[in-house]
């Protein structure tokens, strides 16, 4: 057996020096991605402040102004998600996603959010998708470019949900005992949509599994409005 | 310990006349002000000269139950949130550094106190306690859910945590406020009235 020679050693030294090249320009990205993504987590949270506004006061005029808050505060959200597509190099959008997913799902809640209190309707994710500036979820390209991933949509739906479920309850107690129906009308379709679904057992399943007890406080209020004819 | 005692007697407020009100709450106060004279004053002159957040770790727990006492006095003398740099930062010596996280858990913690008052009161046909924590507390919710839950290393880990038993506080209140609501029309079976907060 020939004895290891020293090119053989130099040559396992320069593998490992590309590796850790690599991998040094790896965390340079992460580092990046990750500042970026903390400055979303902030900016994402305000179109929502925005809007839980309505839970204090919800006649017609608190509600469109609440509306007018949240989609001006969308826009630097809207703006900074471009900047992260930018950020990652291409066809390594789920490399990273981890990193930004909870400020989408927030992101998807509220412009689901507004389009319920707008026009009852349910926000589909090409729609959510266009609104917050990214392509929607099956685009071809292998999932490289900057999209909105269906599960963060779906997880955004939820968060809706247990939104709404609280909206219920303070609606009547604003004086606004019509909204529970609308709110009840609405989620019975997104559960109903949400049955049909299977899930993985994980964090979105998880979720899911929440939505039954918002459904219930929702039929609750329903029901406590209806036999008292309030509406 | 004194601080959760200070707590226990401010819950009496809830349901008594105005005059046992004004009794408790100077009581209280007078209390405290022993409290920090005689267990914190010590602490600040023994860290003189220290950095100080090499031993905030030890009286930090303390602390933010201390705060929790003085904003809940706060709340029932003036409903204001007593604010850190104004209110909290004075009363206590000046060498003791309070930091914003200890004064935003001790708030965490006041509105499960807050919660617990509005539940007593309902139960003592109070209507109007009630409504007014949950207006107190719907806006302190709002705030605290713009503030980061994770960071540093010294950023206090079960801040998120303390964030969610908040929003379930803030629910209960809801809650309350709602069969209130629904007790009122009942009973005088007239068109529902708009309540603003």
């Amino acid at each position: 057996a020939a004895p290891a020679t020293d090119s053989n050693a130099t040559g396992i030294e320069a593998e490992f020096q590309l590796y850790l090249n690599q991998l040094a320009a790896d965390l340079a990205t992460v580092e990046s991605v990750k500042a970026t993504a903390a400055e979303l987590t902030k900016l994402a949270q305000l179109p929502l402040q925005a809007l839980r506004c309505i839970h204090r006061s919800c006649d017609s005029n608190s509600i469109s102004k609440a509306i007018d808050e949240a989609r001006a505060a969308l826009q630097p959200s809207i703006d900074l998600l471009a900047k992260l597509g930018q950020q990652m190099p291409a066809g390594t959008y789920y490399k990273y996603h981890q990193l930004w997913r909870e400020p989408v799902q927030q992101l998807c809640m509220a412009v689901t959010f507004i389009s319920f209190l707008e026009s009852d309707r349910l926000l589909s994710l090409e729609d959510a998708a266009s609104q917050l500036g990214m392509a929607g979820d099956s685009d071809g390209g292998g999932g490289s470019t900057l999209h909105l991933d269906l599960e963060d949509y779906l997880f955004g739906l939820l968060l809706l949900a247990s939104e709404l479920a609280r909206l219920s309850v303070n609606a009547v107690t604003a004086g606004r005992p019509d909204l529970p129906r609308r709110v009840a009308d609405f989620s019975r379709h997104l559960e109903a949509g949400f049955r049909l679904l299977n899930f993985k057992n994980d964090a979105l399943r998880r979720r899911y599994d929440g939505l039954k007890y918002d459904m219930r406080k929702i039929e609750e209020v329903l029901y406590d409005v209806t036999v008292r004819k309030l509406e | 310990m004194e601080s959760k005692r200070l707590i226990f007697t401010l819950h009496r407020v809830a349901g008594a006349s105005d005059e046992e009100r004004l009794a408790v709450l100077t009581e209280v106060s007078q209390r405290l002000d022993k409290l920090i004279a005689s267990k914190l004053l010590p602490i600040s002159s023994e860290l003189t000269g220290q950095d100080p957040w090499e031993y905030r770790r030890a009286y930090s727990p303390g602390l933010q139950e201390l705060i929790e006492a003085m904003t809940f006095l706060e709340f029932l003398s003036t409903g204001r949130l007593l604010s850190l740099s104004g209110g909290v930062r004075d009363r206590l010596p000046s060498g003791l550094l309070v930091s914003q996280f200890d004064y935003l858990l001790g708030v965490c913690d006041l509105s499960g106190e807050l919660m617990r008052l509005a539940l007593n009161a309902a139960a003592k046909a109070d209507f109007d306690t009630p409504e007014r924590v949950l207006a107190f507390l719907q806006k302190l919710l709002g705030c605290c859910e713009t503030v980061p839950d994770r960071g540093p290393d010294w950023f206090p880990k079960d801040f998120a945590g303390k964030l969610e038993t908040m929003r379930q506080s803030v629910e209960k209140v809801e809650t309350v406020c709602y069969q209130q609501c629904l007790r009122c029309i009942e009973e005088s079976n007239i068109q529902l009235p708009v309540v603003t907060h």
